[in-house]
């Protein structure tokens, strides 16, 4: 479903070039809950900006529900974030003058659904993370788990294949941490695949897989110990070779 | 999506209220600088009088000496000497009709002992003069051609004149001195609204003469040639026997000081009268007159009125400057929406993860520009409507008055083609003060400002 092969991201400046992410290989399937790691710098941001097209890379395939998305143009690329991506960030990232409703229905507007659809999928949406009565609220009325479970409303909102969490929790205390990480793994037991950049061990240890990043390169790809045992997934082994093969 | 745009655009424009204010601002004072002058320019060049007498010429022959400077426009050559003015103005030419003008000026006085004599200026012409320009009329009509042939003492006044000497009343009939002569009112001017006085040259603005008397009449009374003579140098000394001594000195000079305006019903018959002209001076060569090679000009009023308004050198100052000013405004515009637009760099980022395609946001901020510019626009056309009145009060001071405001304000005045093209213009320029920063900003890379600071 999702497939980087030998994927780089170099920056550069006038006198150094920093390899962000070194001959990325790897493959993610359909309903997996991947937890991505490393120490900051290590490269796990920029890991999710490219899986989520909002960086290019310099070298390497990367395939997305099977398509090279190597070569597309900026319009295409956006298109395909706007139909199959669903991005969560850290500080939220909600328009403040906006309302809940309105907050939520910016990705259908790009989509170009009818109101009677934008209507239909936003209250879905606000249902699932259980802010219905919250619709005309302003962003800066709701707590911030509130706010995030908005920030996941508008990612849902769309139905993407993939959400794209960049430390989800990391602006919340334990207890709304608690609750939005809940919302996501029930968002994930009902299909979505989810892909979620943490600090955080804990967190970590609930995905399905996790994604050791050090200076660019995928450390460790692996199931958690304590669900290896217990899984019903039967984890692909490709992972682990191409860590090894990154040189890990 | 253009009603979410415009919600955007409001939205946008709330969230930096100092911002787009100043934007606005600076687009209406521009403007409105750049619409006080070109309201003026514009109103100058569109005809000064009536709209059917765009068909009206001045006509013009060179009959200056051998080594007179060359002119090559209309504008710079002298009008007609009286035999020639006289000799078209006889002749059976393809023009509809023809008139003559010159000034004089003096002291017009009633017979009645509790008004005080008033200094008028007048127009001396013919018959046709009331009927090529449309003049509306209060009271009674101009004069018969016979009644001019004859050289009758009759006059037409003005509204304005007419209030003073005899309090509004019908005057036709009734008989006022004008210098030394006696004449009778035979018809009174209605209120007569030209944007300058052509007739004469001089493209005054406003309308500020007061009497109008017959050729021959003028002639018969000798009276003073307050109008611009043209002669050549050696005869500049007899100045003041020109326009103060015998009539018959001028009559038989080579001088230039009688404007010949023809009113034609077709353009081909503009050509005939520029043929009917050629071979006039050819006849009068052959009299051993008009010395030069043939320069003949024949051309309409608005020609000339647009020839007088770009030798107006404080007016294409005023212009320069209008322009300076809006390039300004302009300038700073752009810093302002460039600031403006850095602080949309988070939002833009953010539509842009979320599937906005790079035009479509350059779209959306495009209609937001152009809700600034049109609120710009309506300002701007409120400032220039300011301007203007400023303007207007400024020449009223400056020609002392002479004239009612009424006769002016035309060409200190709004109308819809000029706030049409205010807004346009408003429009116009806001979305290419804005065009750089929305480019800049909806190209920034979108994943460094979603990170958290």
């Amino acid at each position: 479903m999702l497939k980087m092969t030998g994927v780089s991201k170099i920056y550069r400046t006038s006198q150094i070039e920093t390899h962000a992410l070194n001959k990325i290989d790897l493959q993610i399937e359909a309903g997996e809950f991947i937890t991505v790691t490393g120490p900051s710098g290590s490269g796990k941001t920029t890991f999710l900006n490219v899986a989520g097209l909002l960086e290019s890379f310099e070298e390497g395939d990367y395939f997305l529900d099977g398509q090279n998305v190597s070569g597309l143009n900026d319009n295409q690329l956006s298109a395909i974030r706007n139909e199959k991506i669903g991005f969560i960030f850290q500080g939220f990232n909600l328009l403040s003058d906006l309302p809940v409703f309105d907050n939520v229905e910016v990705p259908l507007r790009y989509r170009g659904f009818s109101a009677s659809e934008r209507k239909q999928r936003i209250d879905n949406a606000l249902e699932i993370v259980g802010l219905t009565s919250r619709r005309k609220h302003l962003p800066g009325q709701l707590s911030g788990g509130q706010q995030q479970r908005v920030a996941i409303a508008r990612a849902l909102a769309g139905e993407p294949r993939f959400l794209l969490a960049d430390e989800p929790t990391g602006n919340l205390d334990s207890s709304m941490a608690a609750e939005v990480m809940e919302l996501l793994e029930k968002i994930n037991r009902d299909g979505t695949t989810i892909i979620m950049v943490t600090h955080d061990d804990e967190l970590a240890a609930r995905a399905s897989r996790n994604i050791n990043i050090l200076d660019g390169r995928v450390l460790k790809n692996e199931q958690p110990s304590h669900k290896a045992a217990a899984s019903v997934v039967d984890i692909n082994a490709q992972p682990q070779q191409e860590a090894e093969h990154a040189g890990v | 999506m253009l009603a979410y745009n415009l919600q955007l655009a409001w939205l946008s424009l709330r969230q930096t209220p100092g911002l787009s204010a100043l934007a606005v601002l600076a687009i209406a004072v521009g403007l409105g600088i750049l619409m006080t002058i070109q309201a003026q320019s514009y109103q100058m060049r569109s005809l000064p009088v009536g709209e059917d007498t765009e068909n009206i010429y001045l006509v013009q022959m060179d009959n200056r000496d051998i080594d007179a400077q060359n002119i090559e426009e209309a504008a710079q050559l002298p009008s007609l000497s009286y035999r020639d003015a006289i000799n078209l103005l006889d002749s059976d030419t393809p023009a509809q009709q023809q008139t003559i003008v010159w000034k004089t000026r003096g002291i017009v006085n009633t017979r009645e002992q509790d008004i005080n004599p008033v200094r008028a200026p007048a127009v001396v012409t013919t018959h046709s003069f009331f009927s090529m320009f449309n003049t509306p009329f209060l009271y009674g009509s101009g004069w018969s051609e016979e009644a001019g042939r004859r050289g009758d003492a009759v006059v037409v006044i003005t509204r304005r004149l007419n209030n003073t000497l005899f309090g509004g009343e019908d005057s036709v009939g009734r008989q006022i001195t004008v210098i030394n002569a006696v004449a009778t009112v035979v018809g009174v001017l209605d209120e007569w609204t030209i944007k300058s006085q052509f007739y004469d040259r001089s493209f005054f603005r406003g309308f500020s003469d007061d009497i109008f008397i017959p050729q021959e009449f003028a002639a018969s009374m000798n009276l003073p040639r307050y109008t611009q003579i043209q002669c050549a140098p050696a005869e500049m000394r007899r100045m003041a026997a020109f326009r103060l001594g015998d009539i018959q000195t001028i009559m038989n000079s080579e001088c230039g000081w009688i404007n010949l305006w023809a009113e034609f019903d077709s353009e081909s018959s503009v050509q005939d009268y520029r043929d009917f002209m050629f071979r006039y001076v050819e006849e009068q060569k052959a009299l051993g007159r008009f010395p030069r090679e043939q320069n003949n000009f024949l051309e309409n009023i608005i020609e000339h009125q647009n020839a007088a308004l770009n030798r107006d050198d404080r007016f294409k100052l005023y212009q320069r400057l209008a322009w300076f000013f809006a390039g300004v405004c302009l300038l700073n515009t752009i810093v302002i929406l460039l600031a403006k637009y850095i602080r949309k760099t988070k939002e833009v980022a953010l539509r842009r993860a979320l599937g906005a395609k790079r035009n479509t946001l350059l779209g959306q901020y495009l209609i937001e520009l152009m809700v600034i510019g049109l609120i710009g626009g309506f300002l701007g056309i409120a400032v220039a409507y300011l301007g203007l009145q400023g303007m207007l009060e400024v020449y009223m001071y400056g020609t002392d008055y002479v004239f009612p405001r009424s006769a002016v304000n035309q060409l200190y005045s709004l109308d819809w083609k000029l706030i049409q093209n205010a807004l346009l213009i408003g429009i116009s320029s806001t979305i290419i003060a804005g065009l750089y920063p929305i480019w800049k900003v909806c190209n920034i890379a979108p994943a460094p400002q979603l990170k958290t600071e």
